[in-house]
């Protein structure tokens, strides 16, 4: 019985607890019922915005709460109330990071967060410096990493990140913009190895990283690798290699892998392509020997890889006939080790064009 | 900064009141935080007497005393811990004197102590403490599951550990255990990478696939990864040494598999890292740790306290202060104190297992060994790496037969001061042989240290010698550019401040009666052990072990939970408001006190703060990382 909570209270504590949950049940209640009459009536004061600070801590996930927030906060700039709006605003961002810590999942409390900061330039008599909104932004970058600390695979954390970095990239003057951003998305290249190192099975890094690459092989940061694609490919395959033998049951290198053979290269030069793929089958057909040889059977992502690349190459233009005919046996392979895949590794045949192969068989 | 500053919390040694000999009461509850009223009259009876408050004793009698049974725990040292003490210089002293004299009632199975002290005056004697018996904690083990259930974890306050060096070929190679580490690692070839993961992966589920090394269960460990896994020489002493903390080679692929697990399963589970150490002294604060959950739940404590007479007709007990206690269930005897009239109950048979230590403090604060924001670090030197002196009584050189494990520790760990570094050397390799090894261990460390700390030496650094931190950036591995050292010739000499060896047999216990023996802590590195024999005694006390420590604080824990979740609303609400949740928060927490003792107010504030402490992430909080 481990790691279940034991439950034969005695009648007297089941009676407390009982008694406890209803004294909780019946505060929530009666704070809905309170907020919801409050914004019948267009009550846009202080006061109902400390009850539904209260509401909302108790359910973070009430939506409609959250709007009324906004409503209130609005109304009260709209009416220019004697209220110093910049405290206000800051105790907003400090109830959402309260919030954050314990909920870091829930969709309303990140979505506050980016609406709050979005309004500070509204605020009445509020001025606005560059310097002061690219500290703000500065200071959002920080606390998301703090969270990604935490929990490294939160995609809102990592949607939150391309969200700051988007804004700061947008603050920078127009003669600017492009190196600014040349220049955030190199560091957060940079970002994605560091927390890729940290847990490899991270794939909302991997997916950032992919979001990246394009940006930065479009305009390379003077100096880095980028300035020469084909470098970059060597070593981002030599990397790749790197976690495919460390672990080759891990997915999710291995769909960067695919999102690099199949989304990026088509993007390179011809020549280049056929060189990759060559390259990467013959690492790819190793290391599935290697686990052949150890397990006795193949590599379910090795096939997998093996199909990406002789898709590619057919529509590159390697030998036809010959690419269908091996693709035909990887494909009968797939399916005898994950049959409860057939459509999906047949489909692999047929995004080459052979599905009268298939039936002719 | 001075390592006795105000604003840290001081350890229980320095909070209990036997640090003060003008203070020093007769009966404890001397210990901080649970100031029960002095019994006017010494308990005429009881129904489990433990001599020696040494970790399993204590844990036996806090377990008994939740159950509701009488407990009576003594010691003849003025100080908790006995075998598992962590002591203060002039602690050591007096230990070394008794143990040498022999004659002493409390510190039998321990000889040949040697002290060195070269410079008494620069040692400033209330900032160190020395544990008898360093150990430390895997994330994942009973005593952990322990600690958490019985909130001693409260008491204490914990480390990660997460540097283990092996010493190899005249260098430290640092541990791969976990699949980043390995990922990252620059040294590793490729196929080695695959063949290191696979293997840690079959490991985790090694239970559920017999059929890959039953054939193997009983040969030796190593020729299982080399035949099945085709790793070799250095990966395998990583694996055999550093996870799977084995002392020997010859350790079977049964036991070593399990040792592996036990090490893998314990990674990432309060952070990366596998093990854990208890700041300000290991054992020592663990057992007085659970002396002090006994006496919340009603154990009697008396320290400096010595059984003189036992009547087995009557079960009477009379002590060395005269009073005397009818035991009306059984004895339980620390073997390190066994008094004179017990010893016939002894099994005279077990054989006995000489474990020797050697601890030393250096000049240094070898931070370099250390992983960042860590003030501990774990060294073993495998069989066969190290060549002892050669001298009269040994005249041809010889290399070492079992590992050297080494626990080291800074000034964070609470143990030394700022500067100095503890190094607690430990062997299983008996006699002279024994101590040579570990004399030749510590000359290694003394060489690699110091060639660390020559600024001035140039040094070659490889590829090779490139490895990546977490954060993915590249670091000379400084502790692996040994090779390039050979023939490195020190421009300066390492301080010792403190040295002390000494031997202590590992007794097994023998049951013949009432009379109940525990065990002299093993050579085992971690705290595996401890519980699982407190369990079996206290079965063998109470006729099961179902009830064994079945308390539950979970309501307590729900009422934090509330507390927090009133406090974390109060940051958002306007002053006025907020002191007065405050307020009453506070006193809901007053008012749940975990036991019905009478606590003083300043107890019941250091409870409250500790609670504080603990609230914030939970157990992870309390650590320092």
């Amino acid at each position: 019985m481990h790691g279940v909570k034991r439950t034969h209270l005695s009648a007297q504590l089941r009676e407390q607890k009982r008694q406890q949950d209803s004294n909780k049940i019946a505060t929530y209640r009666r704070l809905n019922e309170q907020i919801l009459a409050l914004r019948e009536a267009h009550d846009y004061s202080l006061e109902s915005l400390a009850k539904n600070s209260q509401l909302l801590a108790l359910n973070p996930e009430y939506y409609s709460a959250w709007n009324y927030r906004r409503e209130i906060l609005l109304a009260l700039m709209a009416a220019l109330a004697d209220v110093d709006f910049v405290d206000l605003f800051n105790r907003e961002l400090h109830f959402t990071l309260l919030h954050l810590k314990r909920f870091p999942k829930c969709y309303w409390i990140w979505n506050h967060r980016v609406w709050v900061l979005q309004h500070f330039p509204d605020i009445p008599s509020m001025e606005i410096t560059p310097a002061l909104i690219a500290k703000v932004w500065q200071t959002e970058l920080a606390i998301v990493a703090k969270l990604l600390e935490q929990d490294s695979r939160n995609f809102h954390g990592w949607h939150y990140r391309r969200f700051v970095t988007g804004q700061m990239a947008a603050l920078a003057t127009d003669h600017e913009t492009g190196a600014a951003r040349v220049q955030l998305a190199n560091i957060e290249f940079e970002y994605t190895t560091q927390k890729i190192n940290a847990n490899l099975s991270n794939y909302s890094a991997w997916h950032q990283r992919s979001k990246l690459v394009p940006q930065l092989l479009l305009s390379p940061p003077p100096g880095s690798l980028f300035e020469r694609p084909s470098e970059f490919l060597t070593t981002e395959i030599a990397y790749l290699t790197n976690a495919m033998y460390t672990d080759a049951a891990d997915s999710s290198h291995w769909l960067y892998l695919h999102w690099l053979l199949c989304e990026l290269l088509p993007t390179m030069p011809e020549a280049e392509q056929m060189a990759t793929l060559v390259k990467v089958q013959g690492v790819v057909e190793e290391l599935n020997e290697l686990e052949v040889e150890d397990d006795g059977v193949d590599n379910k992502w090795c096939l997998v890889c093996m199909g990406w690349i002789k898709k590619e190459m057919y529509r590159i233009g390697g030998d036809k006939g010959k690419l269908v005919e091996e693709m035909l046996v990887l494909v009968a392979k797939l399916v005898e080790i994950d049959p409860m895949r057939k459509g999906r590794w047949e489909d692999l045949v047929g995004s080459i064009g052979v599905e009268h192969e298939i039936q002719h068989r | 900064m001075s390592y006795l500053t105000a604003e840290r919390r001081p350890s229980m040694v320095e909070r209990r009141a036997s640090m003060d000999p003008q203070s020093r009461p007769l009966f404890i509850p001397h210990l901080a935080g649970l100031e029960k009223p002095f019994a006017d009259t010494i308990p005429t009876e009881t129904d489990v007497l433990v001599i020696g408050t040494g970790l399993t004793e204590s844990i036996l009698a806090a377990s008994l005393a939740w159950s509701g049974s009488e407990v009576l725990h003594i010691d003849a040292n003025s100080y908790y811990g006995d075998t598992t003490a962590a002591l203060t210089i002039d602690q050591i002293k007096q230990w070394v004197q008794h143990v040498n004299s022999g004659a002493s009632a409390s510190h039998q199975n321990y000889r040949g102590a040697l002290l060195y002290i070269p410079r008494p005056s620069v040692l400033q004697l209330r900032e160190y403490l020395i544990d008898l018996t360093p150990k430390f904690l895997f994330a994942k083990s009973d005593l952990l599951d322990l600690l958490v259930k019985s909130r001693v974890f409260q008491y204490l306050e914990f480390q990660s550990l997460s540097s283990f060096h092996v010493f190899e070929n005249d260098c430290f190679e640092k541990m791969n255990n976990s699949k980043e580490s390995i990922f990252t690692d620059q040294s590793l070839t490729l196929a080695t990478k695959r063949h290191l993961m696979k293997f840690l992966k079959f490991v985790l589920e090694y239970p559920e696939t017999p059929e890959l090394w039953h054939d193997y269960a009983d040969k030796p460990l190593t020729q299982f990864i080399s035949e099945r896994y085709k790793l070799d020489g250095p990966q395998i002493n990583e694996i055999v040494f550093s996870i799977a903390l084995s002392t020997s080679t010859a350790i079977s692929t049964a036991e070593g598999l399990q040792r592996i697990r036990r090490s893998l399963t314990s990674y990432d589970i309060y952070g990366k890292f596998p093990v854990l150490v208890s700041k300000y002294g290991g054992p020592g604060e663990v057992s007085q740790g659970f002396c002090r959950s006994a006496a919340v739940a009603g154990a009697t404590y008396k320290l400096g306290n010595s059984m003189i007479a036992y009547d087995a007709e009557k079960k009477l007990a009379t002590f060395n202060d005269g009073s005397r206690v009818v035991v009306k269930e059984k004895i339980v005897c620390s073997q390190s104190q066994v008094p004179q009239n017990l010893l016939r109950f002894q099994d005279q048979k077990t054989e006995k297992v000489e474990i020797t230590r050697l601890i030393a403090i250096v000049e240094k604060d070898c931070a370099a060994w250390f992983a960042e924001n860590e003030h501990s670090a774990f060294v073993v030197f495998p069989p066969d790496s190290l060549q002892t002196a050669v001298s009269k009584s040994a005249p041809t050189p010889a290399t070492n037969k079992t590992a050297v494990q080494i626990i080291i520790q800074g000034a964070g760990a609470g143990v030394v001061p700022a500067g100095q570094c503890l190094w607690s050397l430990t062997t299983t390799t008996p006699g002279d042989a024994g101590r040579r090894e570990l004399e030749a261990a510590l000359m290694q460390m003394e060489k690699s240290l110091l060639r660390e700390s020559d600024e001035e030496y140039e040094l070659a650094v490889t590829p090779n010698d490139v490895i990546y931190n977490a954060q993915g950036t590249p670091i000379i591995n400084s502790l692996r550019v040994g090779d390039a050292f050979k023939g490195f010739a020190p421009r300066e000499k390492l301080t010792y401040l403190f040295k002390l060896m000494f031997s202590q047999l590992t007794a097994a216990s023998g049951v013949t009666s009432d009379v109940l023996f525990t065990e002299m802590p093993s050579a085992e590195i971690s705290y595996d052990g401890f519980v699982a024999e407190a369990r079996a005694l206290y079965e063998r006390i109470t006729g099961s072990s179902d009830d064994f420590f079945d308390v539950d604080f979970e309501d307590e824990d729900e009422e934090m939970a509330a507390v927090e979740e009133d406090e974390s609303m109060d940051v958002d609400e306007a002053d006025g408001k907020r002191s007065r949740r405050g307020s009453s928060a506070r006193s809901s927490r007053n008012g749940s006190v975990i036991v019905p003792v009478n606590m003083s107010m300043s107890s019941a504030k250091d409870r409250d703060d500790e609670a504080m402490r603990t609230q914030d992430d939970e157990f992870a909080a309390g650590m320092d990382l």
